[in-house]
């Protein structure tokens, strides 16, 4: 378990891969499963912030978190290429930042804008595809001793059974008009993130400066400068 | 209130049942209800960007930075969503239960994209069109 570079994403938009990102395993609604596993991955790292991240086409979904700040709660998703956890599914493998600013090969726009210093994501599969990361997340550098990695990798394989489950009550159904019907479907739930930061911020719920600090982090989606 | 907001807003409140309509009907209905909802959606799409413009050229008149930010932010936004919405009403797949359920997500950003828009993007457009007054005649009318 180490640093990796940044090779080989071309895995990311594998069909197979995304196909398996619908239904109840890509939803906003909480899980109390996946919550219950994240706030244990949060205890057992001393890390603030965990979270299931589910690395879509275009963004990372934050499935469950806990320690988020204000607008990421809102908008549960960052650019998929500003986001650590694009590697842990790229290469399938555990990634362990002790302190991001040695590791100048990671995206900085997550570090410099939300001030990510360590990093430990453990992949999380479902149906045979690498489809997210079980990740805790600190603005102090950091280093997990054995213990708390072993338990932080069988919170993992928890987390990739709970979402397993949830595929099974979805099934996905082969052909060329679903894919279709699928690819549509997954813009509309990546673009949600834009709709539920504009509610949030016109509710008084959101400062203009986390509106925009968000959408910042949202910028291939939402094709504004960075 | 002016007119366009008056147009909009029934835009709106139209969406909005054909949205509730979706969640409630039959495997039979559904076709119909998704083919009038994306009709619902194309002039939407238009007039909001009459709107998005009048009230880009007030914010301006009236130099207001924050306005403007506001005004680029939501049209960008809401024409991520709606394009997107609009897509998958394109291409809805073909299984009862599927749709329904990817719908929700379609409807819940179509919600929040338009309460947005009015508690955001309305007021602008109001103060725009009330310091145009005197030259209110020269604005560009919505066209249904």
């Amino acid at each position: 378990m180490s640093a990796q570079q940044p090779e080989g994403l071309v895995v990311l938009d594998d069909s197979r891969r995304l196909r398996v990102l619908d239904g109840a395993v890509l939803d906003r609604r909480p899980d109390a499963r996946l919550q219950e596993l994240v706030a244990q991955a949060a205890e057992v790292s001393g890390f603030p912030i965990a979270l299931v991240s589910l690395v879509t086409r275009q963004v990372q979904f934050f499935r469950a978190q806990v320690g988020l700040p204000p607008d990421l709660q809102v908008a549960r998703a960052t650019d998929r290429d500003k986001s650590f956890c694009q590697f842990v599914v790229a290469h399938n493998r555990p990634l362990v930042v002790e302190d991001s600013w040695r590791e100048p090969w990671l995206p900085r726009d997550l570090i410099e804008r939300y001030g990510i210093r360590a990093y430990v994501g453990f992949p999380v599969s479902v149906l045979g595809q690498t489809v997210g990361s079980l990740c805790v997340i600190d603005v102090q550098p950091r280093r997990l001793g054995e213990v708390a990695l072993e338990q932080l990798r069988g919170l993992a394989q928890a987390v990739s059974a709970r979402l397993e489950e949830l595929a099974r009550t979805w099934a996905l159904v082969p052909g060329a008009e679903e894919d279709q019907a699928h690819q549509a479907w997954l813009a509309v739930a990546e673009a949600q993130s834009l709709a539920s930061l504009g509610e949030q911020f016109a509710r008084g719920r959101l400062s203009l400066e986390e509106l925009q600090r968000a959408l910042g982090a949202l910028c291939t989606l939402s094709g504004r400068p960075g | 209130m002016s007119m366009h907001i008056e147009l909009l807003q029934a835009e709106h409140r139209q969406v909005r049942e054909l949205l509730g309509e979706c969640e409630c009907c039959t495997a039979e209905e559904l076709p119909g209800v998704l083919r009038r909802l994306r009709l619902a959606l194309e002039p939407l799409l238009r007039h909001e960007e009459v709107l998005y413009e009048e009230a880009l050229q007030g914010c301006r008149r009236r130099a207001d930075a924050y306005g403007m930010a506001l005004l680029n932010i939501f049209r960008t936004s809401t024409s991520v969503v709606l394009g997107a919405a609009e897509g998958f009403l394109q291409s809805p797949g073909t299984l009862f239960e599927q749709t329904k359920q990817r719908l929700r997500a379609v409807a819940d950003s179509l919600r929040s994209a338009l309460e947005a828009e009015e508690r955001v993007v309305f007021p602008l457009y109001e103060k725009a069109r009330q310091s145009q007054a005197p030259n209110a005649g020269m604005s560009r009318e919505v066209v249904r």
